[in-house]
C-alpha cells in the first residue's frame, strides 16, 4: 500500500515537473529518468541475484552505438535505428550472458569487468565508430524533439520498464534468481538450472541497460567511449547503492542524487567528487541498505512508537534486501575507523 | 560473500572516483574519460564563478561568457591552466572590453563529453551566454560544438585540437580562436627532420585520436621529404613503463625517434628516454608540443634539460608579447605558463579586440564573427589570424628545454616556422580529399607532393 503510495506520489511529481522547472531542469532530470533505468538494470541481477556487474556500461554503448552507426554513418530513418540498437544489445547481452553464465561471485564480477572493457577498446579502436571522437549527428525522432517530450517519452519508458522489472522481480524466474542469491548450491540440488537463469536474468537486464542507451544517444545527440568506460559502469552500481540494494525504486533515487551532483553541485563547488565519496563512505556507514533502506527503518520505528501495535507489516521484499554490510567489514575496506554495529 | 562482494565494488569505485577526483600531477589533452594514472593533487580551488569584473570601471552591460575547462579529471592541471591564462587576461585589462564589463562562468566537465555537454546546455539555457569558450578535450569539443551550433551560440575552441573540427567535420560558429589542429606543428617537424638529416626514424606516439593526428602530420612530410619510416610503436595511454618501447628502439637503431605523448606518459617517457642511456646516444628525439609543454617541464628535471621538441608556443621566446604575458603568470601564480595557458589567454586578447570592433554588440553574432575572423592578434604564440576553415595560421617553433638564471626549465626556440597553415604547404582540397590522419592512415606513400 505505502509502495503504491510512493510510486503514484513519484509519477506524478514526474507529470508535474515540466509545468514547474525551466528547460535545463527538466534536461538534467532527463538524464536522471535515464540513468535511473540502467541502475534498475544492474539492480535486477545484483540485488536480487547477487550478479554484480561491472560491465553493464558496455551493454549501455552497444545501444547507443547501434542507434549512432545507423544515424550518423549509415543515414537510416528511425526505425532502422532502433533496430540496430535492439539487435546490438540483445546480441551482445546473449554473448556476454553465455561467457558469464558459469560463473558466480568474484568470477562473475571479473568476467563483467573484462566484458566492458572489451567494449570500450573495440570502440575507442573502431575508426567506423569514430574511435574517440564517437559519433555525432544522432537526430531525436521529429515528434519528440522538444526537449519537455522527449522527457515525458522517457518517463513514459522508464515507468514502464520499471514496472516490467517488477513484474520478473516476482515470477518464477525472479524467485529462483533470488534463491540464486541465497543459496547455489541448495537450488542446484533443487534441480534448476542456474546457468540458464543467469543466461535469461543476463539479457533481460542487458535488454533494458541497452534501451537506456538508445535514450541516451538521443538524449545527448551524439556517442562516444565514455558510454562504455569503466567510470559508466561503476557510476551504475554507486547509484544501486546509494539508494538501496535490491529495491529497483532505490537505484532511482541513488540515479537522480548523482546527476544532481554531476550537473548542478559541480557548478558551485569545485570539488563535488569530494563530496559525492563522502556521501558515498556516510551511505555505507550508517545507512549500508542505502537510502530506500534508511528510509524504510525510520518508517518502521515511527510506527512503532507510534503507538497503533497492529501487525507489524512485512515486506516481502524486506526479507531478500541484502543483509547489510556489516559496518566493521565496510569501514576496513573503507575508512579503517570503528563504526558501531548495525542491528 | 555477496556483501563482500559489494563492498569491494563499492570501495574499488571510490577508489577510482578520488583518483579522478584528485587529478593527474601532468596535463594530459583530449583523454577520452579513462584513468590516466593520477598522483599529486590538482588544485581545485578557483571559485566558480571569478569575478573577472573586479576592478572594472566599465559601465554598460555585462557580457555572460561560459568558459569549460576540465578542472577535475585526469587533465585537471590543464584544465586549471586554461582557468588561469583565461583570468590572467581579464584582470590585467580591467574585466572590460568596449566599455562592457565581462563576466566569465568557469565550468568544469571532469573530462566527459556528457557532463560537458550537460553544462554547454546550462551556461546556454540558464545562464543565458553569448559566447562559450573551451573545453579541453577533442571529444567533449566534439559534442558540445554541435549543440552550441544548433544553437546559434558562438563556441571558440582554444585547446582541443581534433584535426576535423576545423577541416572535415565543420560547424558553422565554432572557431579555433588561438587554438591550433593536432597536425599543424608536426607537419613542419616532418620537414625539418629531414633537413636536419635524419633519414631513418621510428615514431612511438600515443594511441589515440590526437596522438595518431599529430604523428600522421610528421610521417607526413617526412616521407615526402624523402625520409623512411622504418618503424611505428603505439603505446596506449596511460603507459607505466616505456621499458619495452625503449628495448625495440635500441634494436633498431634510427637516426632519430618521433615521439608524442600527454600528461605522466610525457614524463615517464622523458625519464625513461635518459635512464635507458638513449639521451646520450647518437639517436636523437624530436616530440611533440605536449611531451615537453611547460605543464610538464614543472616536474621534470635533468633528464629533459637539452631535449628537442615543437610547438606553437615557446615560453622562451624572446618576444614582448611572449614575456611580459609570462612575467605577468609568474607574478600572478608563480608558475611559468603552459600551452594551455598560453592559448586561453590568447583567445581572451582575441575576444576582446573583435568586441572592440563591434562596439560590444555581442549580440551580433555575424558581425563577432566576422571580426574574430579579420583579426590579427599579437599572441604570446606570436601573430595569429584565423584562415578559411577557422583555424588560425600561426608560428611553429623548433624548442629546447634550457635552465633559467632561476634554475627552472623552459622552451627556447631555435627556430621559427612562420606562418603555418593547417593544411602546411598542400592544397586544402587536396588535403581535404584524404582522410584524417588515424592509425589506418599516416599519409605515407600515397601523399600528393607539396606544391
Amino acid at each position: 500500500m505505502i509502495r503504491l503510495t510512493v510510486l503514484a506520489a513519484a509519477i506524478g511529481i514526474g507529470i508535474a515537473v515540466p509545468y514547474v522547472l525551466g528547460a535545463y531542469m527538466v534536461s538534467v532530470l532527463t538524464l536522471g529518468l535515464i540513468y535511473a533505468l540502467y541502475a534498475m538494470s544492474i539492480d535486477l541481477m545484483g540485488g536480487y541475484g547477487g550478479l554484480i556487474t561491472l560491465g553493464q556500461g558496455g551493454i549501455l554503448a552497444a545501444g547507443s552505438y547501434g542507434v549512432g552507426y545507423v544515424a550518423s554513418r549509415a543515414a537510416g530513418g528511425t526505425g532502422r535505428q532502433l533496430l540496430y540498437g535492439l539487435l546490438a544489445t540483445l546480441i551482445l547481452s546473449a554473448v556476454f550472458g553465455v561467457m558469464a553464465m558459469r560463473t558466480s561471485q568474484v568470477y562473475f564480477l571479473m568476467v563483467t569487468l573484462a566484458q566492458g572493457m572489451i567494449v570500450w577498446g573495440f570502440v575507442t579502436r573502431s575508426t567506423a565508430l569514430g574511435a574517440e571522437n564517437g559519433l555525432r549527428g544522432i537526430a531525436r525522432p521529429a515528434a519528440f524533439s522538444a526537449y519537455w517530450k522527449y522527457y515525458y517519452l522517457c518517463l513514459a519508458i522508464v515507468a514502464v520498464s520499471g514496472l516490467l522489472m517488477g513484474v520478473i522481480t516476482r515470477s518464477p524466474l525472479g524467485l529462483s534468481l533470488r534463491a540464486l542469491k541465497d543459496s547455489e548450491t541448495r537450488l542446484r540440488m533443487l534441480g534448476y538450472n542456474l546457468a540458464l537463469t543467469k543466461f535469461y536474468v543476463f539479457v533481460l537486464s542487458g535488454f533494458f541497460a541497452g534501451v537506456a542507451g538508445m535514450l541516451l544517444a538521443y538524449y545527448t545527440n551524439f556517442v562516444s567511449p565514455a558510454n562504455a568506460a569503466f567510470a559508466t559502469s561503476g557510476r551504475g552500481v554507486l547509484m544501486v547503492i546509494l539508494g538501496g540494494v535490491g529495491t529497483l525504486f532505490g537505484p532511482v533515487i541513488g540515479a537522480f542524487l548523482i546527476m544532481l551532483a554531476e550537473n548542478i553541485l559541480s557548478a558551485y563547488l569545485a570539488r563535488w567528487t569530494t563530496v559525492l565519496g563522502l556521501v558515498f563512505v556516510l551511505t555505507i556507514m550508517f545507512a549500508p541498505g542505502g537510502l530506500v533502506g534508511a528510509g524504510r527503518r525510520v518508517w518502521r520505528r515511527m510506527r512503532r512508537t507510534g503507538g497503533s501495535p497492529g501487525p507489524t507489516q512485512t515486506d516481502p521484499l524486506e526479507q531478500t534486501r541484502p543483509p547489510a554490510p556489516s559496518a566493521a567489514e565496510t569501514s576496513a575496506g573503507l575508512s579503517g575507523g570503528p563504526t558501531s554495529k548495525q542491528t | 560473500m555477496t556483501r563482500r562482494i559489494w563492498s569491494s565494488v563499492l570501495a574499488l569505485t571510490l577508489l577510482a572516483l578520488l583518483a579522478v577526483g584528485c587529478g593527474a600531477p601532468g596535463g594530459d589533452e583530449e583523454v577520452s574519460g579513462e584513468e590516466v594514472g593520477a598522483g599529486a593533487t590538482g588544485e581545485a580551488s578557483q571559485p566558480a564563478t571569478s569575478g573577472s569584473e573586479g576592478g572594472s570601471t566599465a559601465t554598460g552591460d555585462p557580457i555572460k561568457i561560459g568558459f569549460i575547462a576540465s578542472t577535475t579529471g585526469t587533465a585537471a592541471a590543464s584544465g586549471q591552466d586554461m582557468v588561469r591564462g583565461w583570468d590572467l587576461y581579464w584582470e590585467l585589462n580591467g574585466g572590460a572590453a568596449a566599455n562592457r564589463p565581462i563576466e566569465t562562468l568557469h565550468e568544469d566537465d571532469a573530462g566527459d563529453p556528457q557532463i560537458g555537454l550537460n553544462k554547454a546546455r546550462r551556461l546556454v539555457e540558464n545562464e543565458n551566454v553569448q559566447l562559450v569558450v573551451g573545453p579541453l578535450f577533442a571529444n567533449v569539443g566534439y559534442a558540445i560544438a554541435e549543440y552550441l551550433g544548433e544553437q546559434g551560440v558562438p563556441n571558440f575552441q582554444q585547446v582541443s585540437s581534433a584535426d576535423d573540427l576545423t577541416q572535415r567535420q565543420r560547424i558553422d560558429g565554432v572557431l579555433r580562436v588561438g587554438g591550433w589542429t593536432s597536425s599543424q606543428t608536426t607537419h613542419p617537424l616532418g620537414q625539418w627532420a629531414y633537413d636536419q638529416g635524419h633519414r631513418r626514424i621510428v615514431t612511438i606516439c600515443s594511441d589515440y585520436a590526437f596522438g595518431q593526428e599529430s604523428c600522421g602530420g610528421f610521417v607526413n612530410t617526412f616521407t615526402d621529404a624523402g625520409g623512411e619510416i622504418i618503424e611505428q610503436l603505439w603505446n596506449p595511454l596511460g603507459t607505466q613503463d616505456f621499458g619495452t618501447y625503449m628495448a625495440q628502439i635500441q634494436s633498431a637503431n634510427p637516426d632519430a625517434v618521433f615521439s608524442i605523448q600527454v600528461g605522466g606518459d610525457s614524463v615517464r617517457f622523458v625519464e625513461s628516454w635518459n635512464s635507458f642511456g638513449l639521451k646520450d646516444s647518437d639517436i636523437a628525439l624530436i616530440g611533440g608540443e605536449t611531451l615537453l609543454d611547460q605543464s610538464l617541464l614543472r616536474n621534470m628535471g635533468d633528464e629533459a634539460e637539452g631535449l628537442i621538441s615543437v610547438g606553437k608556443y615557446a615560453e622562451g621566446r624572446d618576444e614582448p608579447a611572449t614575456q611580459e604575458f609570462v612575467e605577468a603568470f609568474d607574478e600572478a601564480y608563480g608558475e611559468l605558463p603552459s600551452y594551455y595557458a598560453a592559448t586561453s589567454y590568447s583567445a581572451a586578447q582575441w575576444t576582446a579586440q573583435a568586441l572592440e570592433e563591434i562596439d560590444g554588440d555581442i549580440d551580433d553574432t555575424e558581425a563577432l564573427l566576422e571580426a574574430v575572423r579579420s583579426a590579427q592578434i599579437e599572441t604570446p604564440g606570436g601573430p595569429m589570424q584565423l584562415d578559411d576553415y577557422d583555424n588560425p595560421v600561426q608560428n611553429v617553433y623548433i624548442r629546447e628545454v634550457q635552465r633559467r638564471d632561476d634554475d627552472r626549465l623552459w622552451n627556447v626556440p631555435t627556430e621559427t616556422f612562420d606562418n603555418v597553415s593547417q593544411f602546411w604547404e598542400y592544397d586544402p582540397q587536396e588535403f581535404l580529399d584524404h582522410p584524417v590522419y588515424s592509425r589506418d592512415y599516416q599519409g605515407n606513400g600515397v601523399w600528393p607532393d607539396p606544391q
